[in-house]
């Protein structure tokens, strides 16, 4: 049973929304320079300085859909406690006060949660943990190859 | 009177009387007539017997007060330490420190002692009166207990007296391990900031600045030798506790075991010392369940029954390395190369070319074992691949020697710290990475001539061993580009055993870089250890070639 409230940051990754909550989020930044990541899979965009710490940049919808990276669009800093991760997006839309969120099938599958209640639109909580258990899993089997780090050096948006 | 300000002071104090007490116990049960010893011993239960009663804590008290009863009737040579002296004052020492770790938790220190105390109380050794041979009773002894009334040391007053006693008190202080992690992560952003002055004033061209930025990094360097001095432990401080445990280990595998440490005193960061522990164990272990021979086999091969097992501790070059021997069975080159070729982890064509060095090195593959049977002192957990990665990941490197039927060594090399290191830059397609220098044997500059081919391999002379030479572009998974140039750069690094040539597009510069760890998920990445900020505020992966293929 989930019950963590509002306030969720809504975002947008390749046409489709979802939430997260605000609280695991740092920072909102909307330009980074990355390097590439040794042996990386492709929705990795690189790893960027984020205040003096390396902090690799995830293509959220490269992740989730599989579609090519995008080098531009705004990053979401997690905190530290739960990954040394920044999820880049296509937008962050707002920030949504009153929503609830719903109950998680541990069960089922999958880095979409249940809809939050109060997002009006059917919109679903990102599980967070989920998505880096599942690079924690990619990551230590290794399995990157030669495109995935965004390829020709430094890389500013 | 609130005790609760001295709270910390007594767990710290009675922490370190009972790392010696378990020491003491292990040395005394060998050398039963050790006069300083038995005092020694005596003396640490009435301190925390002492110190309990002042904090209050009623159960620690009695406990302690009953383990000084028993060694005081050793003292007066009522009876001779023996082995099941031993097991009750060890048994004491672990309640103890589970009450004192109640106590740190909030707790009480409150146990149920009565069973253990009623033991202590009635203690009678098989042969009860027996002296060691050329004892004499000692009717003074080296210290005198207290008086009745008088054995309440108050820890705190104890302090204040301490500085009263002495100047040189004063030159001492006692520091949270949080405030020295802190001293090395400040410096280490001083250097890199440095590196980025440094880097501006190139690219202006001003001499002024230039010469501070001199100033700046000598007075960085030395800032940064006093945190490293403050940071170095001695290796007593994991090293006190390793007599006690294999005891116990030697119990359980019903083995006898003769065990000793050298150069405890040598220092290493805390960093590295608090990784170690559990590698060594691990080897110990090993040592105790796969290397010695059981009594009767061991009489059957002309050794003492007891087997000998060494840690010996030596300072190289800025390196500290602990070298683990036993004399035990040993390992047999030709029998580790037949299990991987059976358990299909190396090739028999790859096999027959191992030289012996390399195939001890086996046993360090993931999933190698030779031992018939998991036993409950092995386990089943962790293997000699992850004491080696554990090695690799704090810059270290491990070594096997072996002789069957005399024993082996196993000989752990290591940084004296990790946390600011000098790298080799290198330049590879679009990345720059950093090798720590530490594990560069030598950068070669090849010729085209001096490339051999070997069918598909590529190898280059280096006195006259024939290296193969990789390309650290596939290694980091990017594509091949046909070298253009007349010479082909690479750097010579230790992989798997064997010495390999990584060719790389060019060498970038050598610098001194903080050591950034590397959070979830990429710390799950093998071949990294790290990342570093360069000057410009590049990010750099600072490269574990051991564990790059």
């Amino acid at each position: 049973m989930n019950d963590r409230q509002a306030p969720f940051l809504i975002v947008a990754a390749h046409g489709e929304r979802c939430a997260l909550h605000l609280g695991d989020i740092v920072e909102v930044m909307e330009t980074f320079t990355t390097y590439p990541i040794p042996n990386a899979p492709p929705c990795f965009l690189g790893v960027m300085n984020f205040h003096g710490s390396p902090v690799p940049v995830l293509d959220l919808a490269a992740f989730l859909h599989g579609t090519p990276p995008k080098g531009s669009g705004p990053i979401l800093v997690l905190d530290h406690r739960i990954a040394s991760l920044a999820l880049r997006v296509d937008a962050v839309e707002r920030i949504l006060f009153d929503g609830r969120e719903g109950v998680t099938d541990l069960e089922e599958d999958g880095f979409l949660g249940p809809p939050v209640s109060g997002a009006g639109d059917e919109i679903r909580l990102l599980l967070v943990e989920r998505v880096v258990e599942r690079l924690d899993v990619v990551l230590r089997a290794g399995t990157g190859s030669a495109a995935s780090t965004g390829g020709a050096g430094p890389d500013s948006p | 009177m609130d005790m609760s300000q001295y709270k910390d002071l007594f767990i710290s104090e009675v922490r370190g009387h009972l790392r010696g007490m378990n020491e003491t116990i292990v040395a005394l049960e060998a050398a039963p007539g050790d006069r300083e010893g038995i005092n020694t011993l005596f003396r640490m239960a009435h301190s925390i017997k002492g110190m309990a009663a002042s904090m209050g804590y009623g159960a620690m008290t009695d406990l302690a007060h009953k383990m000084e009863d028993l060694m005081d009737q050793v003292r007066k040579g009522v009876f001779v330490f023996d082995a099941g002296s031993a097991d009750l004052l060890l048994e004491g020492a672990d309640l103890l420190t589970e009450m004192v770790r109640d106590v740190e938790a909030g707790g009480t220190g409150e146990r149920d002692i009565q069973d253990l105390t009623g033991r202590l109380a009635g203690y009678i050794p098989r042969s009860p009166g027996a002296r060691p041979p050329g004892e004499t009773e000692d009717e003074t002894g080296e210290f005198s207990p207290t008086r009745e009334g008088e054995e309440g040391t108050n820890p705190a007053l104890r302090l204040d007296t301490t500085l009263a006693e002495g100047a040189d008190s004063f030159q001492t202080i006692r520091v949270r391990t949080e405030v020295l992690d802190t001293l090395i992560n400040i410096t280490g952003e001083l250097i890199t900031n440095k590196n980025t002055l440094t880097n501006i004033s190139r690219e202006m061209n001003a001499p002024i600045l230039e010469g501070a930025l001199v100033d700046l990094s000598r007075h960085l360097r030395e800032l940064h030798d006093e945190v490293l001095k403050v940071r170095l432990m001695p290796f007593s401080a994991i090293a006190d506790r390793l007599p006690r445990t294999v005891r116990d280990l030697a119990k359980k595998s019903g083995k006898e075991v003769t065990f000793r440490v050298t150069g405890k005193e040598i220092e290493l960061d805390r960093g590295i010392l608090e990784e170690l522990s559990d590698p060594l164990i691990h080897i110990l272990r090993n040592a105790i369940d796969h290397g010695l021979e059981h009594p009767a086999d061991r009489l059957a091969a002309g050794k003492p029954v007891a087997g000998e097992i060494s840690v010996e501790v030596r300072r190289e070059k800025g390196r500290v390395t602990v070298t683990v021997a036993d004399d035990g069975r040993g390992m047999d080159p030709a029998r580790l190369v037949a299990a991987a070729v059976e358990k299909r982890l190396v090739r028999r064509e790859e096999g027959a070319l191992l030289d012996p060095r390399q195939a001890l090195m086996l046993i360090c593959l993931p999933g190698f074992s030779t031992a018939r049977e998991v036993t409950d002192v092995s386990g089943r957990g962790v293997g000699m691949d992850a004491v080696r990665a554990s090695l690799q990941s704090l810059g270290g490197s491990l070594d096997i020697e072996s002789e069957p039927g005399r024993g082996s060594r196993f000989i752990l090399s290591l940084p004296m710290t990790i946390s600011i290191i000098q790298v080799l830059l290198v330049a590879c397609g679009s990345m720059v990475v950093a090798f720590p220098v530490t594990k560069v044997l030598r950068t070669v500059d090849l010729k085209r001539e001096a490339i051999i081919s070997r069918g598909r391999r590529k190898m280059f002379l280096l006195g006259e061993e024939e290296i193969p030479l990789m390309s650290l572009h596939r290694l980091l998974g990017f594509r091949l580009h046909p070298l253009k140039c007349p010479s082909v750069p690479a750097v010579v690094v230790e992989m798997k055993g064997r010495l390999v040539g990584l060719v790389v597009d060019r060498f970038a510069g050598q610098q001194d870089v903080f050591v950034k760890p590397l959070g979830r998920p990429l710390n799950r990445m093998r071949g990294l250890s790290g990342a570093a900020i360069l000057g410009d505020g590049h990010v750099v992966f600072i490269l574990d070639p051991a564990n790059l293929v």
